[in-house]
């Protein structure tokens, strides 16, 4: 396993997306972290005589129309973004993947029952969920976590389901069931360890849209509400103001946009490192 | 008359490990209507030769040396003109009839196309001779009709919808890589048949490629014999085959099993060439085959192999060639 | 009609059909009375008792399920309560915008999709090749709604060429319409391409060692016509799963867009109706998004088959 890893690294520094992307997603990650320990001013500091300032050495980026620090509210949405994302993962990983798993390894109804499952969710992209559920609940951080989270299901559920068909023919698989396993302790024991690189390429991927979904949804003011700060929220804040400070939409703009670029370089770099067999023309 | 003139004839490929020959200084020549056999083990240099002779080699691939058809060197043209002569002048018929043809096309169309390339022709008159060339290649238009796909056909059935494509320009020269290797046994036959026919009736000098001696004694009058690259030995294919000269033709005889020779009734065991293909990353002082020979002496991984001629055209690139029936038995 | 189709066909009805029920289930029992949720608790007891008796909501569930679904079939979908005009009237209204809109988007991502994908492909590792993966990478991570207002940002605010948002109408003649199309058009129809001429480019680039390409070359095809002839088509077959898989994007990225250049469309209806909760209008809508999803899917499978002659299945010999 050690060397397994060491040999992914050596690997992985010679791909220029991997190292490029990694760095980025790291910095990305830090800045996140970064949000609980220290932010220049506190977000909901309303300084109404300094607002809409230009850069200057007590605002970096300068301030918004209530006069908040815009550098602080960029590290909070980094924030924001994280933990939208992670938790989305969570709920696709933690119900696809099985799902996934329980269809590759019963074959037969079972497996025709989830894909059809599957095709159905995708009929509902994460914007329509979350359409759906501001109806009835009324807008929220919680509804665009459970909109994409529903969009993630299928997609890790089809991933886990193709990767595990291909497990289920090799020979150790065989191996294990002529000693008798049940097909669940199969799947767990077996089957998920070999799929586990392309999750992992996968909720990178599903990462990065993640973020692009929640930036979405809250600049439609179907996600993170006010005063909790979002680069998507500010972005909608931005342009009543695109006439006067038409900064304030470029630098959360540019920071989903750098973000999101980073995580799909270092999922592509990722995918071309664990599995050199799948290099060609990406 | 020379219609096919290949004169040292090398084709190295950049890897990342460097430059590698994988076909190295052929020479060989075919006269109209008649046939040659390029013979070897997979990964010789025969399948390469033939797509350096249609300029289909992969573009890191670099060629030298000179390749005439008539007065013409196909290396000199350009793109343009071997579009010209590619289909109309040379046809290639490939291994594999299941992935050589377009999925997506009807065979209508596919044969077709060559005639629409080549030939000024009204839409009515292609497809008269499209269903022409679908009864002399043994399709029954009535069975097979134009807008079938290819995968509504068998092995066979594609193999000759290639075949029809092939000749319907009536190449001057028809080469077949290993066309019936892909092919069920009962079916090889009539398709080698088929190519044979063809080529005699339209005048079509034709180059056989396969690893079978069977195909190469059935179907063609010369033969080389290839091997790592490079050519080992060649001449007419009833001297070849009754006189072989080199250890590696030899190699290749005793490796087949005769029905009814004395080493099926003494269950002698199948003779097989010691050792492995060699990799052609490696490079090589003396001869490609050296290190596999019963023959070999020091000299022969040392310096390349001298060129004997035998007389009649049959030529040996060996130090220590087999001669007569004496080599032969002792060496059995 | 063959199997193929039967099939696909049954597929269609069934999850159709699921759809409405998710969406029945979703806005209209969970919310417990739905007539409460659109007044809010401020309402007076007799308009609640009206709207109840209006929506059907004191009918059995099973039963206002099924008017729906009939109302669904036959185009009568009641009336908005916010805007008191016929749902399908209003629709109808908003689709207007909103249809063309998309088609526009579509075809403007295709022709700039398809065309830089071949290129890269024909040109591949040659600096092109980096150029168009490069544009590809931006167009995936910069959002369309951020795009949207760089747009705005550049072309309203800064040139003045193109108005910021709103809608002329298409009374006001075909030109005014299409010049307040022109940047949302674009906006949707860039980050689409960005993914569509990547796949493209990787789906042409398989497509192009395959023997029958060596095949065509040896017939004397040259290479333009052998890209056109016999490498596109088979290399459309996964564009046309992406171009599917993407309406679904499309349709978010409509909505999404609508309301940065206050078009009004279905999209900006649908958040009408949100800040309003104006279900009747919510729900028929939301079905009506999901549909469109699930039939374009269909098309795409059905279109599959005219493609790659192999699925079609029935006709073998």
């Amino acid at each position: 396993m050690f060397d397994r890893s060491n040999e992914i690294l050596r690997h992985g520094l010679t791909n220029k997306s991997f190292v490029i992307g990694g760095v980025v997603s790291l910095v990305f990650f830090l800045i996140a972290i970064l949000s609980y320990l220290w932010t220049p001013h506190p977000i909901d500091n309303i300084d109404i005589k300094n607002k809409l300032l230009g850069p200057c050495w007590t605002y970096f980026l300068g301030t918004d129309h209530f006069g908040r620090d815009i550098f602080s509210m960029l590290i909070m949405g980094a924030r924001n973004s994280v933990i939208v994302a992670f938790v989305a993962i969570g709920i696709g990983i933690g119900i696809g993947v099985p799902l996934g798993l329980v269809a590759a390894a019963e074959k037969g109804w079972v497996d025709e029952l989830i894909m059809r499952f599957n095709d159905f969710t995708f009929a509902f992209p994460s914007l329509i969920s979350a359409i759906m559920i501001t109806a009835i609940l009324g807008p929220g951080a919680v509804n665009s976590v459970i909109a994409i989270g529903i969009f993630n299901i299928p997609v890790f559920a089809r991933v886990a389901r193709g990767g595990a068909l291909s497990i289920w023919k090799k020979e150790f698989i065989l191996a294990a069931r002529s000693a008798g396993k049940k097909k669940l302790r199969i799947s767990a024991e077996h089957v998920l360890p070999n799929i586990f690189s392309i999750l992992i390429v996968q909720a990178t991927i599903q990462f990065a849209l993640g973020i692009l979904a929640e930036a979405g949804l809250s600049y439609l003011g179907l996600g993170t509400q006010p005063p909790a700060a979002s680069w998507g929220k500010m972005l909608n804040e931005a342009q009543t103001f695109l006439h006067f400070a038409p900064q304030l939409a470029i630098y959360p703009g540019a920071a989903i946009a750098l973000t999101v670029l980073g995580l799909n370089l270092f999922g592509d770099g990722l995918r071309d490192v664990l599995d050199p067999k799948l290099r060609r023309n990406r | 008359m020379t219609l096919l003139q290949v004169k040292n004839l090398n084709v190295t490929i950049e890897t990342p490990y460097g430059p590698v020959e994988i076909v190295k200084k052929a020479n060989f020549s075919l006269d109209k209507n008649d046939t040659l056999g390029i013979v070897g083990e997979s990964g010789c240099g025969k399948s390469v030769t033939a797509l350096a002779i249609m300029s289909l080699l992969p573009p890191e691939s670099i060629v030298s040396g000179q390749i005439l058809l008539e007065d013409q060197d196909l290396l000199l043209l350009n793109e343009d003109q071997l579009c010209n002569i590619r289909g109309n002048r040379i046809g290639m018929i490939f291994q594999e009839p299941m992935t050589a043809l377009n999925p997506v096309q009807t065979i209508g169309f596919q044969i077709a196309e060559t005639l629409m390339l080549h030939k000024k022709l009204k839409k009515a008159q292609i497809t008269a001779q499209v269903k022409d060339l679908m009864e002399k290649v043994g399709l029954d238009v009535n069975r097979f009709p134009l807008n079938l796909y290819p995968h509504q056909l068998s092995g066979g059935q594609r193999q000759r919808v290639m075949i029809a494509m092939v000749i319907a320009c009536r190449p001057d020269l028809l080469i077949a890589d290993e066309p019936t290797t892909a092919l069920d046994v009962t079916v090889q036959e009539q398709i080698l048949d088929l190519i044979n026919d063809l080529a005699q009736r339209y005048g079509m000098a034709l180059i056989m490629i396969s690893h079978d001696l069977g195909v190469i004694a059935q179907t063609t009058k010369n033969v080389m014999v290839m091997y790592a690259g490079t050519v080992m030995e060649k001449g007419k294919t009833i001297d070849v085959f009754q006189n072989m000269a080199h250890p590696y033709t030899y190699g290749l005889f005793a490796s087949i099993p005769k029905p009814g020779s004395s080493r099926l009734g003494t269950k002698q065991p199948l003779y097989s060439i010691p050792g492995h293909v060699p990799d052609l990353r490696n490079s090589f002082k003396g001869c490609r085959f050296a290190d596999r020979c019963f023959r070999a002496q020091k000299q022969c991984s040392l310096k390349e192999p001298s060129h004997t001629t035998l007389g009649n055209g049959h030529d040996v690139w060996c130090f220590h060639p087999l001669a007569g029936k004496k080599d032969h038995d002792a060496a059995g | 009609m063959n199997f193929f189709l039967f099939k696909r066909l049954a597929t269609l009805m069934l999850t159709l059909l699921v759809a409405t029920i998710v969406v029945f289930i979703v806005l209209e029992i969970l919310p417990g009375d739905p007539a409460a949720v659109m007044l809010g608790i401020n309402a007076e007891p007799e308009t609640l008792a009206a709207l109840r008796s209006e929506m059907g909501l004191d009918k059995p569930v099973l039963v206002r399920y099924a008017h729906w679904v009939a109302s669904l079939f036959q185009g009568d979908l009641g009336t908005s309560y916010t805007y008191d005009v016929p749902v399908s009237e209003l629709i109808k209204q908003r689709l207007s915008l909103s249809f063309p809109l998309a088609i526009l988007a579509i075809i403007l991502s295709t022709i700039i999709a398809i065309p830089l994908g071949v290129l890269a492909a024909s040109n591949h590792t040659r600096p092109l090749d980096y150029i168009v993966m490069l544009f590809s990478q931006l167009g995936i991570a910069i959002p369309n709604f951020w795009f949207a207002l760089l747009l705005i940002i550049f072309f309203a605010v800064k040139m003045r060429v193109f108005p910021a948002g709103g809608f002329a109408g298409w009374d006001a003649g075909l030109i005014p319409a299409l010049t307040s199309l022109i940047l949302p058009t674009v906006a949707l129809a860039l980050p689409q391409a960005a993914i569509l001429a990547r796949v493209t480019r990787s789906s042409l680039l398989e497509v192009l060692k395959e023997d029958y390409i060596r095949t065509a070359r040896a017939k004397g095809g040259r290479r333009l016509r052998v890209l056109w002839k016999h490498a596109l088509r088979n290399a459309l077959i996964p564009v046309v799963t992406i171009m599917g898989l993407q309406f679904s994007f499309l349709l978010a990225g409509t909505i999404i867009i609508e309301n940065v250049f206050y078009l009004p469309g279905i999209g900006r209806l649908i958040f009408q109706a949100i800040a309003q909760r104006d279900l009747i209008v919510v729900k028929n809508l939301i079905i009506l998004l999901a549909a469109s999803v699930i039939i374009i899917n269909f098309i795409v499978d059905v279109l599959y088959a005219v493609i790659d002659p192999r699925l079609r299945g029935s006709d073998d010999v």
